[in-house]
């Protein structure tokens, strides 16, 4: 397997007034294509913003975000967009769904972001044909046209998936899935994305508090004190599916 | 795609932004109905300025010249088509016998009614037809005991209509007087033959002072007349021009008297050219040492002309305004709008929007609801100017009032004027100004930080 995404020496530090806040300093990470890495730490330890960088939606201070060798994190804002459209999917902690749409607008809504007007007339049925098919497959067959706010934590949770998928993503990042879901819940997302990621070769990058979840993923990375280190307990380089090695805390080899 | 898509949906899906829509809808409705229906009287009062007056006209000649002398002289122009001397003067009326309808205490000796104060003015009854449409001005009169003046002698009037006292053995009876219709149905003067009594003065210079001599002279109502323009009508008499000759001392049996004039009516061959025609007539005037201006109609009624068009100005402005306040109110909507979507925005960003394509979607909601807003509210306003009267007369039906005080100017149906270019004009500034009004909230929704947005719930 290959490099998918890769972070080298991501630094970000904010500033509450004149104080400085390091929270990454000098991250290096990797995500191959089709594993399932997951990635533990502390509140606070800056996951969420390690998340926005390697998505593109944040800048790192310093470093660079690599997709397949391009230095995405370089581009031009529209490029990045275009990049994120195409390539990242998103999946947050609160759902964050649009209320005014119905399911299957709000999955619609992920495959419009490049389209023009007359484009999407033209290919209005196929993504609708298509977003039926995920959230059929996501379960939700019988609930497309109700709106985030009639819908369950778990039933949205599932709608954001289908959404992130709408557009063929090779990754997904997401912040937490599960945790604002009962365990019951938690554990059908979580066998939902494990399908996903066997079905379609997906790769994720999973934020998680939960060490269940994390022992189930290909990788664990735990992120302490603005770098990143092996927080499994198992030796680097292996995994639970023997997929070639985590990068070792705070790894230079990257 | 998105950007219309979410624009309307928000659109859809949000009640308030009604407010905006039903801002433009209103201000774009007043503004096209009150400008057409303006622009109709405007056209139509400057149509009856129009009508009663003649293309040019020399005025303010000190009646110290024959009319004969100065007509020569001006007939040489290749332009002038034909001309009317007139003398305008002022004086006030009174009416004879008649119902009494008291005004104020004491105005009134026993069967003797005080008037206003008129312009009186002199016209040749032969030549003025040629320079104006008078000829048609004595057409209209109401049934009744009103009769309608004979255009080749409008100022007689037979023995028979005259009142038993004024019937004189030697065939002599009082000159006539024509009042405009619309007055002589205020003033209660129905009959042909009414006695009116003028009554005025004239300055004579007497040795180094100045001295006025009153003027009384009685004229009986031949007729009554109607030029279209209302206040010509109303303030309006029309007499001969010999009657005011001999009122300045110069009458028609006397030798040596002067056929004088203070005003000349000119009718131009090519109305496009009367200002030129005038300034050449002028030099000619000049030249020859005879007092007066020619002026072109709209020099005349300048003022008048002018301070409808200035308040058509200032009306449009009012309007204009109140479209930009229906826009503040788009822009308050959409900036609320805003501050609730944050959370959107940052969505959308994780979705692989652009700031300007987040900008868009503000932007496409606030012109949206203004470009509904407008069109509804110009198609409201041409159904009610084409329904204008319809609602007039539902109006004055159901609450006694009146839109537009259709009587003061004489008109059948209230006039509007269907301007293609201002219905676009006005489009276009509600668009405009929306767009512009909607830009302040769009930027502000770009420059949001979609991690900020993402971070919290
Ligand atoms: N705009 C900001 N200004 C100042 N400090 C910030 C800002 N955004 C984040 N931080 C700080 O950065 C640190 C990392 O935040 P982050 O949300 O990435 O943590 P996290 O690991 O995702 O935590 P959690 O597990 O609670 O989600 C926190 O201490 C937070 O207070
Ligand atoms: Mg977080």
């Amino acid at each position: 397997m290959t490099d998918l995404l890769r972070a080298e020496g991501i630094t970000k530090t904010y500033r509450a007034g004149n104080r400085k806040i390091p929270v990454l300093r000098g991250v290096d990470l990797r995500v191959l294509e089709g594993e399932i890495l997951a990635l533990v730490g502390s509140s606070g330890a800056g996951k969420s913003t390690l998340l926005h960088i390697l998505g593109l939606l944040d800048r790192p201070d310093e470093g660079v975000v690599r997709y397949r060798d391009v230095p995405v994190s370089r581009l031009s804002a529209a490029r990045k967009a275009r990049v994120r459209h195409r390539e990242i999917g998103f999946v947050f902690q609160f759902y964050h769904l649009i209320p005014e749409l119905d399911a299957l607008q709000n999955v619609c809504l992920g495959a419009m972001m490049l389209t023009s007007v007359a484009g999407w007339l033209g290919m209005r049925r196929r993504v609708k044909d298509r977003a039926r098919e995920l959230l059929g497959r996501m379960g939700l067959g019988d609930r497309l046209r109700n709106r985030p706010a009639q819908l369950s934590g778990g039933e949205r949770q599932r709608v954001a998936i289908a959404r992130a998928l709408i557009a063929d993503p090779s990754v997904i990042l997401a912040d937490e899935p599960t945790g604002n879901l009962d365990s019951r819940t938690s554990e059908e997302i979580l066998d939902l994305i494990w399908r996903i990621n066997e079905e379609d070769g997906v790769s994720f990058l999973l934020v998680t508090h939960d060490a269940q979840v994390a022992s189930r993923a290909d990788r664990c990375l735990r992120l302490a004190d603005g770098v990143i280190e092996d927080g499994t307990g198992r030796p680097a380089g292996e995994s639970a599916r023997g997929a070639p090695g985590a990068i070792p805390g705070g790894g230079k080899e990257a | 795609m998105y950007t219309w898509y979410l624009g309307f949906k928000y659109l859809l899906k949000r009640p308030i932004n009604l407010l905006g829509l039903f801002g433009v809808l209103f201000s774009v409705w007043a503004l096209v109905t009150v400008m057409s229906v303006f622009q109709g009287f405007i056209v139509e009062v400057r149509a009856q300025v129009r009508g009663a007056a003649s293309d040019l006209a020399l005025v303010g000649n000190r009646m110290d010249r024959s009319y004969a002398e100065v007509e020569a002289l001006l007939r040489d122009d290749p332009e002038v088509e034909a001309m009317a001397p007139r003398i305008s003067w002022f004086g006030l009326l009174y009416v004879r016998g008649g119902r009494r309808r008291p005004q104020y205490a004491g105005e009134t000796t026993k069967g003797i009614r005080g008037t206003d104060f008129y312009r009186v003015l002199g016209i040749d009854p032969g030549s003025e037809g040629r320079v104006s449409a008078f000829p048609s001005w004595l057409d209209r009169v109401p049934a009744g005991r009103l009769r309608s003046a004979d255009p080749k002698a409008p100022f007689d009037v037979p023995r028979n209509r005259l009142p038993p006292k004024l019937r004189s053995e030697f065939g002599w009876s009082p000159p006539g007087l024509l009042m405009g219709l619309d007055r002589a149905r205020y003033e209660r003067v129905y009959r042909t033959g009414r006695p009116i009594v003028l009554a005025s003065g004239r300055q004579v210079r007497d040795g180094r002072d100045m001295r006025v001599i009153p003027i009384k002279r009685d004229f009986v109502l031949s007729g009554t007349f109607d030029s279209g323009h209302y206040e010509f009508d109303n303030n309006t008499v029309l007499v001969d021009i010999e009657e005011m000759r001999s009122l300045f001392g110069q009458d028609l049996e006397d030798e040596g008297s002067l056929d004088v004039f203070n005003e000349i009516a000119i009718k131009v061959r090519d109305p496009r050219k009367a200002a030129a025609t005038a300034a050449r007539l002028n030099t000619r005037l000049r030249k020859a040492g005879i007092s007066g201006t020619v002026k072109t109609w709209e020099q005349r009624r300048a003022r008048f002309l002018q301070a409808v068009r200035h308040e058509h100005g200032m009306m449009k402005i009012v309007l204009f305004v109140i479209v930009l306040v229906a826009s503040v109110l788009i822009y308050a909507t959409l900036s609320m709008m805003v501050s609730e979507k944050t959370k959107d925005i940052g969505i959308l960003a994780a979705l692989g929007a652009t700031r300007r394509g987040i900008a868009s979607i503000f932007l496409a909601c606030g012109t949206a609801t203004a470009a509904a807003g407008a069109v509804l509210g110009a198609l409201a306003g041409w159904l009610s100017c084409v329904h204008i009267d319809d609602i007039n007369a539902w109006l004055r039906e159901n609450t006694g009032r009146e839109l537009f005080p259709r009587n003061i100017f004489g008109l059948d149906s209230i006039p509007y004027v269907l301007d293609p270019w201002w219905f676009a004009q006005v489009l276009l500034f509600a668009l405009g100004s929306a767009f512009l009004f909607s830009l302040l909230p769009a930027l502000r929704a770009s420059r949001h930080d979609p991690v900020e947005a993402l971070r919290h719930e």
